[in-house]
């Protein structure tokens, strides 16, 4: 019986004991951070920190739209025809009735755009058509760097490729959003086309650009530098103007003696500056020499927005420069009146061109080159 | 009530007391006289840090912040911590992204230009990625006094293209740990 009343006791007894202990420590914890909290005090303040949609920085551009007359007669077009969809078309190598790892084309395109811009959307337009209408061909791509050739993704496949043409040109467009997400991978993009021919002919390619959008400008990219490798060989073109790599865009015609209002050539870059960017400054290199040795040739140059002429630099009078070398010249010229984005992005720069002996001149360079922030 | 069970409620009721003891003792031994309207409290001016926007790389942005300690006694050392309650590339970057550096002077920072001069002016933070704490070198502040610091934001004349277009929202903080009382 002593056991039976002990019993409910003991039960009632932990419960009180532990009680007591949690609340005596739960106490102590309350009563010490309080303590804590008074040794020191805290003040603060907040302020926002923003950077510039662009930072400030040159930008270069170079012309794919050529259109010369040098030889006074009515202009040439000679833009690069891969980067218009103007029914002008290049013939590739053969390709075969299957696709090949081995057979591709690869495409690099010009940068120039802003750093690490986002890019929104990118997209590879392809124009193409076997090169004969009773043949069919398919192609799909791989997007990769131009610097390194790293394969950043593939679209299509060689069992689902991207396009097909049963003997028509077919413009498809190849969305490489994926992994043209910003202007740095838009600066310095391959684009790797693997195609097929149903009779293992070549192809007639209309067109191959980039473009892209992003949250301050859109524009196309146009290519620089192909690559026809349709039959496991490599064939490199290189697209003029772009670089001082010894790649030179000789004139269509022959020159005069002398400066003439009808003997020119027209270039317009490809520009893409962003809407509200302010211009700090701009200016013009184009390196040239004589197609023929022992040859002088002088330029000067015309700046226009759109068709209006808003600059003139040197004359028939006095010339930028004059080149009697063998070797390329590059003239530097600053160009202040090219100060609104508007004018940026509708410059033409016509320039004449006299050559002593009443030929040729080469041009390897003709950059324009941009400073710009975006606010 | 029985003597057993008188005896049964002693341990639990000495460790509450011994506890409780400890508690008192700690918030006597250093909060002190902190109570009331004598507490040693640290206070900044502004409350809000003026904006800085469309910053480019090599910008320095300066903004003023004052210091006050009330109350009695004085402080043994102020940290500096800084934030980001919205975080952008502009304070992960630790390389690239913006710095911040404060100097202290004994009277009101003057206005030339675009900028704030002090003759007598003390680095007490040197130049450091914006995010983090430190404590303030050199900087004594006692109960009624105030300190008056200029506090640099500058985005790094190196940094790249991928700093542009980001927005950081900075949340500074002065924290002051009271000095023991003798």
């Amino acid at each position: 019986m002593r056991f039976g009343r002990r019993a409910p006791d003991s039960g009632l007894r932990r419960p009180v004991r532990w009680g007591l202990a949690v609340g005596a420590a739960v106490a102590m914890f309350v009563t010490t951070s309080a303590a804590l909290a008074a040794f020191s005090s805290l003040a603060s303040n907040g302020a926002t920190l923003s950077t510039k949609r662009i930072f400030g920085g040159v930008r270069s551009a170079w012309p794919s739209d050529v259109r010369d007359a040098s030889g006074g007669a009515a202009e040439t077009n000679s833009s690069d025809v891969l980067s218009y969809a103007d029914g002008l078309t290049v013939t590739t190598k053969s390709w075969s009735s299957a696709f090949a790892a081995t057979r591709f084309d690869d495409f690099d395109f010009s940068g120039g755009r802003p750093a690490a811009v986002p890019v929104t959307s990118a997209t590879f337009n392809f124009t193409f058509a076997p090169s004969r209408a009773n043949d069919d061909a398919c192609f799909y791509v791989e997007v990769r760097r131009a610097s390194t050739n790293a394969l950043l993704g593939t679209h299509g496949s060689s069992g689902s490729p991207s396009a097909c043409s049963t003997g028509a040109t077919v413009a498809a467009t190849v969305s490489v959003s994926s992994e043209v997400t910003n202007t740095d991978i838009a600066n310095d993009l391959r684009i790797r086309v693997y195609a097929n021919n149903s009779t293992n002919r070549p192809l007639k390619i209309d067109l191959a650009s980039v473009s892209i959008t992003t949250p301050w400008f859109t524009t196309t990219l146009f290519e620089k530098r192909w690559d026809d490798e349709a039959n496991a060989a490599a064939a490199v073109v290189l697209w003029p103007f772009v670089a001082t790599d010894g790649t030179a865009y000789m004139t269509v015609g022959n020159l005069a003696t002398a400066f003439n209002a009808a003997r020119y050539l027209k270039f317009t870059p490809n520009q893409a500056v962003p809407a509200g960017a302010a211009i700090s400054s701009a200016q013009v290199q184009l390196a040239y020499k004589s197609a023929t040795n022992g040859d002088t040739t002088c330029w000067y140059f015309e700046v226009y927005n759109g068709a209006t002429l808003i600059g003139t630099h040197g004359s028939s009078g006095t010339p930028v420069s004059c080149n009697a070398t063998t070797s390329y010249v590059t003239n530097t010229v600053s160009i202040p009146e090219v100060d609104t984005v508007a004018e940026a992005n509708s410059l033409v720069l016509k320039a004449y061109v006299r050559n002593s002996g009443s030929r040729k001149a080469s041009i390897e360079l003709v950059q324009v080159d941009l400073s710009y922030y975006l606010d | 009530m029985s003597r057993r069970r008188v005896l049964s409620l002693v341990p639990p009721l000495a460790l509450s007391a011994a506890t409780l003891a400890i508690g008192s003792a700690a918030a006597t031994a250093t909060a002190g006289p902190a109570s009331g309207h004598h507490s040693l409290r640290l206070v900044a001016k502004p409350g809000r840090i003026a904006p800085a926007r469309l910053l480019a790389p090599g910008d320095r942005v300066e903004r003023l912040v004052e210091l006050r300690a009330r109350g009695r006694g004085r402080f043994a050392a102020v940290y500096f911590a800084a934030r980001a309650r919205r975080s952008s590339r502009l304070d992960t970057d630790r390389v690239q992204g913006l710095r911040v550096e404060l100097r202290s002077c004994p009277r009101q920072w003057k206005r030339r230009g675009v900028v704030y001069t002090c003759k007598r002016s003390r680095v007490v933070l040197a130049p450091r990625a914006l995010v983090g704490r430190a404590r303030l070198k050199r900087l004594r502040l006692a109960g009624g006094q105030r300190v008056h610091l200029r506090l640099v934001v500058t985005l790094p004349r190196g940094s790249t293209g991928s700093l542009s277009g980001q927005t950081t929202s900075a949340v500074y903080s002065f924290r002051g740990v009271r000095a023991k009382r003798r």
